[in-house]
């Protein structure tokens, strides 16, 4: 059942993916077809191709995370399968795919000029981790909050929308300052002038620090935690959220 | 293959009580007959039996196995319901393939020969098509799954009469060529009367009805006669509505016939069908108490 | 073959009076083989089970035998065994109605035999 629930899953995300890409580099076709008469560099347009296609695909997964959750719940509900699997296979399904487009995008898309600035080295293991452990951040955001809607009715987002608030709280105060101390801003990546030297020992500093690890992963493992219980109490139809003690 | 069974199976949403107490035991390779009238909670039970709810107390057991909590991981029941749990924007040959996928086997050339029938491409989307069709792929996919235990709530909702006679043809070739069980949900009791062999019905929260079409067929009656005469002979016998017209007045019974009373010349007993059984046992007010 | 459903008994016992008919009547002679379980239960929709209950009611009185891997067929005592049952069947069926139906039209015994006498000579 987990390898048949696993093809399923791995079938739909890809297609997916696959569909994405054709219409990306469709629309990039058009645009080279346009410009073609000013003289493109091919080279650098083909990198700038698969630089776009490395961002478009992470959010096609995080968006994955959002859309896998109802409609597979309920085809597997509806085919015995069990919810620990239909969950599980959510999870190594999604994180999986990331791995593999991440490892397959990123090293060629690095040697697209936009970073020829950047000198530190891109494919240091805490630059890629550092990437890998914020997608996986909002695909884990993106299950939780997907479990909790599929779980229960729209009255219960209100709810949701208060515990978001307390999470974003929460990680607004713990969780920016060590992402902040990793890099000095996020939008200095694609201009020239970069404390290089200082970004990555700064990065070596943090992942030293046992708090950085214990922040990233409650920030991966908690909403994981938090769509695994929802998922287990799914079913098929939406339960109405009422507390006990005003249901007599 | 093991029989699937309930005990005190209590279903409750918010306050309302939907299904109190429900004992019920569904035995392997027989056809099931689930009557109802509309809201009693015929799709809930179907939908606890088969692990789409989860029941609010009581216990499900599947032969000797108690099924806990909410992963009982049964491929071996299949409901097919009004609600949609296909993805709609498939094509009606990837969710066949799906299926396949996830049951481990699928019967394609029923499901090949069914959808000719029918008139059903499969190259169409689940979407494309109307309430009807769906309802028949629905049905179609459920007689092909590998499933012992099959529930069909409505298969026939919103289909034509030759659509109708066509389905329950299929789901007795179904039947015979693979035995299992099937439990059928329909408000069409006529036409389901000679495909059953065990009749369930649910009435206010209850199961009022457990037993084989014959038994509750050799048991519901008409009396008609003069009204003194049908009353004398009804005494303390199960009633379920009575009828007056004119002089002729009627009673409908639920019960077995006292041997050793002689029916008067003058009274005229008669059987009723299932439907009309059903009707007398579920009416409001009735006195019916089985 | 046509068959017809009532309420008044159980079906499988009406599938089996039916095709007790078909035998009586001729449609069936004595070692011919009967529709199957399953031709009869496609053809109106009804489950096997009910069927082979009243087949197999069939068999027990020794109507139809079942041969191997070919099917049921009639017994070649069956058109006998019927007609004796039927006999000793015809006072409780006709004649006890028929005269209750005579005696609340106020018609003497002798007003039936006269009755009787008329049927034969017209038949």
């Amino acid at each position: 059942m987990f390898n048949a629930m696993m093809r399923y899953r791995l079938t739909a995300i890809w297609k997916t993916l696959a569909m994405v890409a054709v219409g990306f580099f469709g629309g990039m076709v058009v645009v080279a077809l346009i410009f073609i008469k000013k003289g493109i560099d091919f080279g650098n347009f083909g990198l700038t191709i698969v630089t776009g296609f490395l961002f478009l695909s992470q959010i096609t997964l995080i968006v994955q995370s959002f859309t896998t959750t109802r409609k597979a719940f309920n085809f597997a509900i509806l085919n015995g399968i069990p919810r620990k699997i239909s969950f599980l296979t959510q999870l190594v399904s999604l994180f999986s795919s990331q791995l593999v487009t991440f490892a397959i995008l990123y090293p060629i898309a690095i040697h697209n000029q936009i970073f020829a600035g950047i000198k530190i080295n891109l494919l240091d293991p805490h630059i890629t981790v550092a990437f890998i452990l914020v997608v996986w951040t909002f695909i884990a955001q993106g299950l939780a909050i997907s479990s909790f809607i599929t779980l229960f009715e729209r009255k219960a987002w209100v709810f949701l929308f208060a515990a978001w608030l307390i999470i974003a709280t929460v990680y607004e105060r713990y969780i920016t300052p060590i992402i902040t101390r990793m890099l000095p801003d996020w939008t200095d990546y694609f201009f020239v002038n970069f404390e290089q030297a200082n970004v990555v020992s700064a990065i070596k500093i943090t992942f030293d620090q046992p708090n950085f690890w214990i922040s990233t992963l409650t920030s991966i493992v908690a909403p994981l935690i938090i769509a695994g219980i929802c998922q287990h109490f799914m079913q098929t139809r939406r339960i109405t959220f009422r507390l006990k003690k005003f249901a007599r | 293959m093991p029989n699937l069974q309930t005990t005190q199976l209590i279903k409750q949403f918010g306050n309302q009580i939907v299904l109190d107490d429900i004992n019920l035991t569904l035995k392997p390779n027989t056809i099931y007959g689930l009557l109802g009238r509309n809201g009693v909670g015929k799709s809930t039970l179907l939908s606890i039996l088969a692990n789409h709810q989860t029941a609010s107390l009581g216990e499900i057991k599947w032969g000797d196995t108690v099924l806990t909590g909410r992963d009982h991981p049964l491929q071996a029941i299949y409901l097919m319901s009004e609600i949609n749990l296909f993805n709609k924007d498939d094509k009606l040959k990837t969710i066949t393939k799906n299926t396949a996928l996830l049951q481990g086997s699928f019967d394609h050339e029923l499901a090949e020969e069914m959808l000719t029938a029918f008139d059903l491409s499969p190259k169409k989307k689940l979407n494309q098509l109307s309430t009807g069709y769906r309802t028949i792929f629905k049905t179609i996919v459920a007689l092909c799954v590998p499933a012992e235990y099959v529930f069909l709530d409505e298969p026939v909702l919103g289909l034509d009469a030759n659509y109708r006679s066509l389905l329950y043809r299929y789901i007795l070739q179904a039947y015979e060529s693979r035995p299992r069980t099937f439990v059928v949900a329909t408000h069409i009791i006529e036409e389901i009367a000679t495909l059953v062999e065990h009749v369930l019905v649910l009435n206010d929260t209850q199961l009022i009805v457990d037993d084989d079409l014959e038994n509750v067929l050799a048991k519901s009656y008409r009396v008609s006669g003069p009204e003194e005469l049908v009353r004398k002979y009804c005494t303390d016998l199960n009633i379920l509505d009575s009828q007056q017209m004119g002089t002729l007045y009627t009673v409908y019974l639920y019960d077995t016939l006292p041997t050793e009373r002689i029916i008067p010349d003058r009274l005229t007993i008669e059987h009723i069908d299932l439907q009309e059984t059903f009707i007398k046992l579920t009416n409001k007010g009735s006195e019916a108490h089985v | 073959m046509l068959f017809e459903f009532n309420n008044d008994s159980p079906l499988y016992r009406q599938i089996a009076e039916q095709i007790e008919e078909g035998i009586f009547t001729g449609v069936f002679p004595p070692g011919s083989q009967i529709p199957s379980t399953t031709e009869i239960s496609r053809q109106f929709n009804i489950n096997p089970a009910t069927v082979l209950k009243g087949m197999n009611q069939l068999v027990a009185s020794g109507l139809i035998e079942k041969k191997r891997g070919l099917g049921m067929f009639v017994t070649p005592s069956a058109p006998a065994q019927i007609t004796e049952k039927r006999q000793s069947e015809f006072f409780e069926h006709y004649v006890a109605q028929f005269i209750t139906e005579a005696q609340q039209l106020n018609l003497s015994k002798n007003d039936l035999i006269g009755l009787i006498e008329r049927g034969y000579d017209h038949a």
